[in-house]
């Protein structure tokens, strides 16, 4: 089956800098949790398959269509679901409100809006608070609103860019839920985070960046089975994080 | 759309300033001289006036309001949305405007709900409300571009306002967008007019069709393509400008009315029509001088306000300005134009001459008025001793007639060509 979004030679970056240098990655549908440092580009990245900033070199597919200009992306983004690390909302909007304008704004089409408004709201807890204003939420809620909205109407790509920062225990173990429906629903989501145990829990495939470069790319055991015997963490994922980040990409 | 549109009225912060909208609309129709209450012309223009009042109010508002997207990091949001950003920005604008207008119409409703009663036939004048429109179309969307290509919060809010007071205030006549008051005599020019709100459109389309700045290397035109963008809607906007200069003076004179509103009575008075609710006191003015006693003046025939009798010199005639209290002086100045011609004064004759010529002038002015002492002419012109004028107007008609004629003999014998 065709990845629903690729990048081939992705060179990408802000100012004169270069974040990202020559990285390959697809996206299949399921689970695939984006690890590694701060600076390691991984917001970059999820920018970049959001199709928020153009690649400076290399090639974009979303949906096996290559993304290489603003036309092009404007065709693609209804297939996208993003939130961004950094996320904004309008204080004075209601829950409703903010995810019908995320709606309305990925061109959810109008005759299911509602009904998908209210799908997304219901996945993420929020029914009760419909009605609230942005800016009444806790941080929790917020985050759980802009999942909400990145996962509106169920677009065939969503980035999720630190997801579970806010939530507590019991909110992060119904976002895996919401993420296991997800994956049942044949769509991709690319999480970044830095929990690596909610990418032992849930994902499918695990990602690990690290200086610009991709420098693991397997299954969650595989990532388990890369730990080094004197290799820091408390768990075997964490070790197996932390021992391909010490190796920088080099093998075993 | 309409849903989204719904949203955004409720979460705009203009809703707040709402109440505050209608009451500065409402202080500034009703705060200052009533007289243009039952004035149809006059109406239309104190309704252009008090949407201008709040004009900065709404450009530093709509300035606030886009300028959510830097306030609370929208951006990636907006970044990655399938519609274009018009579309987002103009419902955006579209609710800024709306809050905007729900004042101005309130005011025009009731400037024309009270002027209904006096008023002679007609209505409010469309173009001074489209003035006023096109006024608070371009001032909300200079805010909206502003708030939305600076990431400041409050410098490019105060900087919009600012502007805007600064345009208001130039005076020049191809470029005001504000007029004053609406004197019959002239109207808004159809083309001048034209002008101000192809550039306040103009300004609209850009404020919604422009984009943001992207920081760089993020955005997916090309910095030659941004660039050519921006020139273009600046080319736009100073081709509009030449355009308002092109289009000339925005007030014009009117053409004299067809028919004139004249008083029965002799003296005739004859006004513009539009100012019908004031006929009643002109022609009372101008019987109380008829009822002078005979063979001291030559009273005119016929009182015309400015611009009612075509042909005449652009000056002549009384003008009705903030009501009737220009116009007693006005008739008497065309009695005394009559009375004592023109002539040329020596420089050594006009300081005698007009110590004669003034104090006529103002006795004229106030038994016009009724030889009530009104307290805008206490001051009086200079050199006039108003106290003896109140003196005067109280004595006997005998002991006037006297004073008057003491007068003109004086001024006869400075000048004897002079009477």
């Amino acid at each position: 089956m065709a990845s629903i979004a690729t990048v081939s030679d992705l060179r990408q970056g802000y100012g004169r800098r270069d974040v990202i240098r020559g990285l390959d990655l697809a996206v299949d549908a399921g689970v695939l949790g984006l690890l590694g440092p701060n600076g390691a580009g991984k917001t970059t990245l999820l920018r970049t398959l959001a199709t928020v900033a153009p690649p400076r070199e290399g090639l974009l597919k979303i949906c096996g269509a290559p993304v290489r200009s603003e036309r092009d992306a404007r065709k693609v983004r209804r297939q996208i679901g993003y939130l961004p690390q950094d996320f904004g909302y309008f204080p004075a909007f209601t829950v409703e409100d903010f995810v019908h304008y995320c709606a309305w704004l990925r061109g959810v089409p109008k005759a299911s809006a509602d009904v998908a408004v209210n799908e997304a709201i219901e996945c993420v807890n929020l029914a009760d608070r419909r009605t609230a204003k942005l800016r009444s939420l806790s941080g929790g809620m917020l985050r759980r609103c802009g999942i909400a909205a990145a996962i509106v109407g169920f677009p065939r790509l969503i980035l999720l860019d630190e997801p579970t920062a806010g939530l507590d225990p019991a909110q992060r173990l119904e976002f895996r839920a919401l993420l296991r429906m997800l994956k049942r629903r044949g769509l991709a989501v690319v999480i970044s985070t830095h929990l690596v145990e909610d990418v032992a829990a849930v994902c499918d495939t695990v990602a690990v960046m690290s200086g610009g470069r991709l420098v693991f790319h397997g299954l969650p055991d595989e990532l388990v089975r890369a730990a080094v015997a004197d290799a820091v963490g408390d768990t075997h994922i964490e070790r197996g994080y932390m021992s391909v980040l010490a190796r920088g990409g080099r093998p075993a | 759309m309409m849903r989204i549109f719904s949203s955004e009225m409720r979460a705009s912060p203009l809703r707040w300033w709402l109440p505050v909208f209608v009451a500065l609309d409402i202080a500034m129709l009703f705060g200052r001289d009533p007289s243009w209450i039952g004035v149809w012309p006059q109406a239309s223009a104190a309704v252009q006036l008090a949407g201008h009042a709040f004009a900065a109010a709404a450009a530093a508002a709509a300035t606030w309001s886009s300028g959510r997207e830097h306030r609370t990091g929208v951006t990636d949001s907006l970044a990655s949305s399938w519609r274009g950003r018009w579309q987002a920005d103009g419902l955006q604008l579209a609710s800024t405007l709306l809050f905007i207008a729900v004042p101005y119409a309130l005011g025009a409703a009731l400037a024309a709900a009270t002027s209904l009663r006096e008023a002679g036939p007609g209505f409010l004048w469309p173009r001074y409300l489209l003035l006023g429109a096109s006024t608070l179309l371009l001032s909300a969307s200079a805010g909206h571009l502003a708030g939305k290509l600076l990431p400041g919060r409050v410098a490019p809010t105060l900087a919009v306002a600012g502007l805007v007071v600064l345009l208001s205030i130039y005076g020049s006549p191809r470029l005001e967008l504000v007029v004053l008051s609406g004197m019959p005599q002239v109207e808004l020019a159809p083309l001048a007019l034209g002008s101000r709100f192809l550039l306040a459109g103009v300004l609209a389309l850009i404020a919604v069709v422009l984009p943001g700045i992207a920081p760089k290397g993020e955005a997916w035109r090309s910095r030659s393509r941004q660039a050519g963008m921006t020139g273009s809607a600046v080319l736009a906007v100073g081709s509009c400008v030449i355009a308002m200069t092109a289009a000339g003076p925005l007030r014009v004179n009117r053409p004299a009315p067809h028919t004139p509103l004249c008083s029965a009575d002799t003296p005739r008075v004859c006004l513009w029509p539009d100012n019908a609710k004031y006929l009643p006191q002109v022609a009372a003015m101008a019987s109380r001088l008829a009822a002078l006693p005979a063979g001291l003046f030559r009273p005119p025939d016929t009182f015309y306000e400015r611009g009612v009798l075509p042909g005449r010199p652009p000056l002549s005639g009384f003008l009705i300005i903030r009501g009737v209290s220009s116009v007693p002086d006005a008739l008497a100045g065309s009695i005394l134009e009559r009375t004592l011609p023109l002539c040329d004064l020596t420089e050594s004759d006009a300081p005698a001459y007009f110590r004669q010529f003034w104090p006529i002038h103002q006795w004229l002015s106030v038994r016009a008025y009724g030889s009530r002492f009104p307290a805008f002419m206490k001051g009086g012109p200079p050199g006039v001793d108003m106290e003896e004028i109140y003196n005067v107007v109280h004595r006997p008609e005998a002991d006037q007639t006297a004073w008057v004629k003491a007068k003109l003999a004086a001024i006869k014998a400075i000048r004897p060509d002079c009477v």
